[in-house]
Order: structure tokens, then sequence, then C-alpha cells
């Protein structure tokens, strides 16, 4: 049987709208502290994402289905009667802010003409201004927020699977990273670098040992460990590095990271020594297990 | 109008694409995205998931288009030059609340439109289906995409715009007979490319090429018309630059971490080297090595091959980007570019995948994708742990870094 035109537009913004109900359920249930306005919030986003998602591919159907060589006429101006009502949209919203109202403006126009231009050429000027519009209803979403700061970016997360922290959490712990180099280092002096997580300025000292020959202390120094590598080693071209400190401090920690395959022993570069046993990878100690990674390390001249 | 079956093979494609595309950075997220793999000195938490420090040049910025607040500085070239992907990453990160899913979300989009674009521009180039299919498979399959994919730096997005802006180059110049309407098209689509990277200078040269070698336009229309766009760009970039600075503030912080391409040729202009000195260094074998191993030598000699037997339109087109890039890597050595030129070579390479296919006679659909699959594969080894493409493609940037 066929489904009328207004049967179809009503089922897919009951199914949006209940898009958006069941979000705002989820998080009513699995939020640790739900809040009525949060969940409608999240619902509105969800229901309003989904008719946005649904209207880009009912245009991207359009699209990939028509061949329009010009718009309509009596439809021609429909994509720049779009374009000025959403900028007296976002005139009204932005109002009183005119650095807001231009950065946003000028980036709703930098997508919307060339948006309108694809669309309108392959699927007329109806769909261009619905791509238009639609467009504007997600820039508009912007302006249902007001923040106050830029996302907070870290050099260490403790619970990160990304980069995290490695320290000596008894004073028998070691921390190892070897070099296999195709070719020995050239005959400058040279040092191996290992960034501290945090700066660190308490009593804890760190000392190493190079291929088993102790090199004494080491740091830590600014804001690293530096591991200068003996004049006569420079021709050797396996490397390991270990590090151990005195008095243990959970404080001063080294940072390592997951993706150790562009080590020079890809997967096999870093060990620690927890007191009975050598184990691969690193021990994020703030979160008290072995993670597979690397320390990281930078060879510097000089 | 398209039949149902085309459409259905259409989308059934585009489908394909777009898994291709989140199959690739999806899988470097889980076992190394290629810029960490090489450095992992550089990588930031950015909600405790991978970042390039410079992702800060771009979220420092979020509050100013999404909060009342005074910015605290304007608009810079490192931000104006990916202003339209800016946008709609703040935007996104305004619904989503997750402002490393929305830099990585505008990344992925635009790396499927490239791949779209590349489609469409192979087409427009003279190439048959499979050709253009195989050109956007060529193209997000790129070492150029993945390898700033998870940098958030927006740089994935605003490569995407060389295709992009090639297929709305060829689809204008092609399209239009008014050399006047066309001036103006083709000044707002190089304004355009100004706001999603550098791609506008690249373009400019070409947009002659593409003139001279369509059938609506003589010598004369198809020297002053992009002359013309050209001078729209400039006016162009120059009153958004002062609008900027007039509406939203000086832009203080973050000046001087981009250079534009435009200003660089400028400099070397008049820095006195001697020409001959120039093309010496053009032709060096270092610089030839770097545009060779950026794409990989296969790719390369397949796309070179490829686009001398599709056209001449292409083989022009291709030989001029590929001059372009050996300038590019002798002022700013990077495999980016070194790959300016990248949808032509890509069309090229898609081409020379279907001609070798043609040998295969009943078999040459099959055998002209097994070759595609081959190309792909090469700058992708990594996926199977051989990370030696990755880092050779790297360190013609900065080195190799050893730990």
């Amino acid at each position: 049987m066929p489904v009328s035109p207004a049967a179809r537009l009503a089922t897919r913004a009951g199914l949006c709208a209940a898009a958006g109900l069941c979000a705002a359920a989820l998080h009513a249930a699995l939020a640790p502290l739900p809040a009525a306005d949060d969940a409608l919030r999240v619902g509105g986003k969800v229901a309003a994402g989904a008719v946005l998602a649904w209207v880009a591919v009912e245009i991207a159907r359009r699209v990939a289905g028509g061949r329009y060589a010009a718009f309509a006429r009596r439809d021609s101006l429909a994509p720049v009667a779009a374009l000025l009502a959403v900028s007296l949209l976002f005139a009204v919203l932005f109002a009183g802010m005119p650095s807001r109202m231009t950065l946003n403006l000028a980036g709703f126009h930098a997508v919307a003409l060339p948006l309108a231009w694809v669309v309108g050429r392959r699927a007329g000027a109806r769909a261009a201004a619905a791509a238009v519009m639609a467009l504007g209803v997600f820039g508009a979403g912007g302006g249902a927020v007001n923040a106050t700061r830029a996302p907070i970016i870290n050099d260490v997360v403790p619970e990160s699977t990304v980069k995290w922290a490695a320290g000596w959490p008894t004073t028998a712990w070691v921390l190892r990273h070897e070099l296999l180099l195709e070719a020995p280092l050239p005959p400058a002096p040279q040092r191996l670098v290992f960034p501290l997580a945090q700066p660190y300025a308490g009593r804890s000292r760190v000392s190493a040992t190079l291929n088993g020959r102790d090199l004494g202390p080491v740091g830590p120094m600014g804001d690293g460990i530096s591991v200068p590598i003996p004049t006569d080693m420079l021709g050797l071209t396996r490397l390991s590095f270990e590090l151990r400190a005195d008095p243990p401090d959970p404080r001063l920690r080294v940072m390592a990271f997951r993706y150790g395959r562009g080590a020079t022993l890809p997967g096999a570069a870093s060990h620690y020594f927890d007191g009975s046993a050598w184990r691969a990878g690193t021990f994020n100690d703030a979160e008290g297990r072995q993670q597979d990674g690397v320390y990281i390390v930078r060879m510097v001249q000089g | 109008m398209i039949s149902v079956r085309s459409r259905r093979a259409e989308a059934a494609f585009y489908g394909l694409l777009g898994g291709l595309v989140l199959a690739l950075g999806l899988a470097r997220l889980w076992l190394g995205p290629w810029y960490y793999t090489w450095n992992p000195f550089e990588v930031t938490l950015l909600e405790r998931w991978p970042a390039a420090w410079e992702v800060a040049y771009y979220t420092e910025q979020f509050p100013h288009f999404l909060g009342a607040a005074p910015p605290k500085f304007g608009v810079a070239l490192v931000h104006y030059r990916t202003f339209a992907t800016l946008y709609l990453a703040a935007t996104l990160y305004a619904w989503t609340g997750s402002a490393f899913w929305s830099l990585a979300a505008v990344d992925f989009v635009f790396w499927f439109l490239g791949g779209v674009a590349a489609r469409q521009l192979a087409r427009r180039l003279g190439a048959t289906e499979l050709t253009a299919r195989i050109a956007a498979l060529l193209v997000v399959a790129s070492p150029l995409f993945i390898s700033h994919f998870w940098r958030l730096d927006l740089h994935a997005a605003n490569f995407a715009t060389m295709a992009i802006g090639s297929w709305a180059a060829v689809a204008l110049i092609d399209g239009r007979r008014n050399p006047v309407l066309l001036t103006a098209a083709l000044g707002a689509l190089l304004v355009w490319l100004g706001l999603n990277y550098s791609y506008q200078w690249v373009l400019m040269p070409l947009l002659v090429i593409l003139c001279l070698t369509s059938r609506h336009h003589g010598w004369a229309e198809s020297l002053l018309v992009p002359a013309g766009a050209a001078l729209i760009y400039l006016a162009g970039t120059r009153g958004l630059e002062l609008l900027f600075a007039t509406l939203v503030g000086p832009a203080s912080a973050f000046d001087n971490v981009a250079s534009q391409p435009g200003s660089m040729i400028l400099e070397r202009a008049r820095s006195g080297v001697p020409p001959r000195e120039i093309l010496g260094s053009l032709f060096s074998p270092y610089h030839v090595t770097e545009i060779a191993r950026s794409y990989h030598p296969l790719v390369l000699g397949a796309g070179i091959g490829g686009a001398l037997l599709l056209s001449r339109r292409l083989a022009a087109l291709t030989i001029a980007g590929l001059g372009i890039s050996l300038y590019s890597v002798t002022s700013y050595s990077a495999p980016w570019a070194a790959t300016v030129a990248y949808p032509f070579v890509y069309v090229g390479a898609a081409h020379g995948c279907a001609v070798c296919g043609r040998l295969f006679g009943r078999y040459a659909v099959t055998a002209a994708l097994s070759f595609a699959i081959l190309l792909m594969s090469v700058t992708n080894l990594d996926l199977a742990g051989n990370t030696g493409f990755l880092l050779t493609w790297w360190s013609y940037f900065a080195g190799r870094y050893v730990f």
C-alpha cells in the first residue's frame, strides 16, 4: 500500500523524537548524578541531531540521483533567501557579541556557500535551500552554549591508555630502555633524555647504568633526566639504559605511551624490574598496573 | 535521471569508501597514529586521547566561537587557513561536548569528501567509471590523509580541499562560458581554498592549463580569467583579514606559527638567488627522491604513466603539478608539500591500473582492482606491522627520531 508523504514525514519525525527520548532516558539511567534538565538537554540534542542527519541523508540522495543543469526559475532565489534567513538568525542570536557574530557568520558562509552550490547544481534550488537551513540550525546550536574556557590539554593522565606516567614505587625498582641502532651514533656528545611527567623539586635522585656500566647520578635536572653516553660507547649499536631512583618518590615520574611501533626495538624497547623480575612494557604506578608501551625518550646532541 | 540500479551501485560504492575511511582511521587509533609512531615526544592528551600539541592553536579558539566573553586574540594565519573546518569543529563541539571527537569527525568527513571529489574529478578529466572509483579509493588510502590523522590539527581535512578544489575548478571551467562570471566564481573558489589551507597557490597556475585545455576558452581568456581570479582572491582575502582584525581583534597569539606560500615565494624572489641555482636545487636527487617516496615510487610511476595515457589535459596537469611540488619542497621540505598535486597523480595511477587490467582480457576489472589494492597496500604496510614507509615518510619532514 503506498504511503503518503505526510505519513512518511510523521513517521520519521516520530523516530527522531523517539531517539531523543531514548537518549534522555539513557542519560538519566547512566549518569552518576542525573539531573532532569541535563537529560532533557541531551534528549533535545539527540532528537535535533537525528533530524539534521535525516535531512543530510535526504539531500545526499537527491544529489546522487539528480542532474539538474540549472535551478528552476521559480526556485532560484530559495538558497539566497535561506542564507539571508540564517544570517538574520545569527545576528539576533549573537547580538551584542560582535566578535562571536563575525566568527560564526563568516564560518557559516564559508561552509554554506559551497554547500549550496554543490547541492544546487545536482539537486536543485529547493534542496540547496534545505541544506543551507539545516546547516543554519546546526550553527544555531552553537549559540545555545556559552563556553568560557578552551578544552584542557594534558601531558599525561594516569587513567589514559595512550600516555601515562611511570615511576619508581620502591628502591629496588628499575626502568630499562633499550636502543638497537642501525648504525653507531655520530662521534659527538649525545644524551638520552627522559622527560618528566611533571616538574620535580624533591630530594630523590636518579642514577643510571648503560650496558651495565655505572654512570652515576643523572638527574632529575629541569624537567627531565638526561643520561650522557660515554664517548667510548658511541660506537655501540645496542644501548641498554637502566634508571634507579633513591629514595622512591611518587612525584618523580617519567612519561610512557602506548604506540611503540616506531621504536628501534618495536614493542620491546621498555621494561621494568619490580624487585623480583623483569617485566615487559611499563608500570603505571598511579593506577598500579602494567601497561604495554614505551618510555618517552629523546636522543639529544650536545 | 539516473536509474535506481546505478543509484544503488553508487550508494554502495560511497558506503565502501566511507567504510574504508573509518577502518583506516580507527585502525591507526588502535595500532598507532603515524605521527606519534614517528615522534612520541610530540603527543599530548585531549580528553585522554592523543592529539598533537598544535591542537591548542585550534581549541583555544573554541570559546571565541562559542562564548559570550570577548576573544583573547584574533584570527591568525594558522586559524584563517583552516577557518571553515575550525568553525565546523567548534560548532560540533557545542553539540557533542567532546573536542576530541568533534575535531576527528570533521577530519573524517573531509577525508571522505576528498575521495568523493577525486572520483568526480576523474570523471570530468575523461576517466571511465572504473578508473574514477579506483582514483577515489587510492586517494582515501593515500599516506597524505592518514599521516596527519589523530593529530587533530585539521590538516587531514585541509588536505582534502586540493581534490575538492580541483574538481570544482574543472566543473566551473568546463561548465561556464561567460568569462566574467567564470572569473568571479574561480576567484571565490580561491578565497575558499585560502580558508581551507594553501592549495589556492597550487591551483592558480593550474587554472591556466584547465582553461587552455577546455573547449570553451581561447588563449587570451585562458590567461585573463585566472589572472582576474587571482586578483579577486587577493582582494577577498585582504577584505576578510581586515574584517577579522576589526571585529574580532588583532591576531596577537599564534601569529608566527604558519607561513603563507605566497609570501614565501615573494621572499624567495626578493632574496636574489640566481635562477640557475633554483633550477639546480629543483632537480637535485634529494628532492626528486622525496617526491617519489612521498607517494611511493610505484604509485608515482603508475600516476605519471596513467596520466600520459589518459589525456593531454591530465598529463599537463600532472606534469605542472609535479613541477609545483618540486618547487614547494625546495622551500619547505615536507611530504605533504611533495604531494600537492595528488589528485592528478592518483587519477593517473587509477588509469594505469585500468590499462594494466585490460591486459588480462575478461578479468580486466578484477586485475585493475588487484593493481589498485597493491598500490594502496604499499603505503599502508604499517597495518601489518611494517613501519618502514611511515618512518621514511615522516623523516622527510624532520629526520628520524631515535627511541
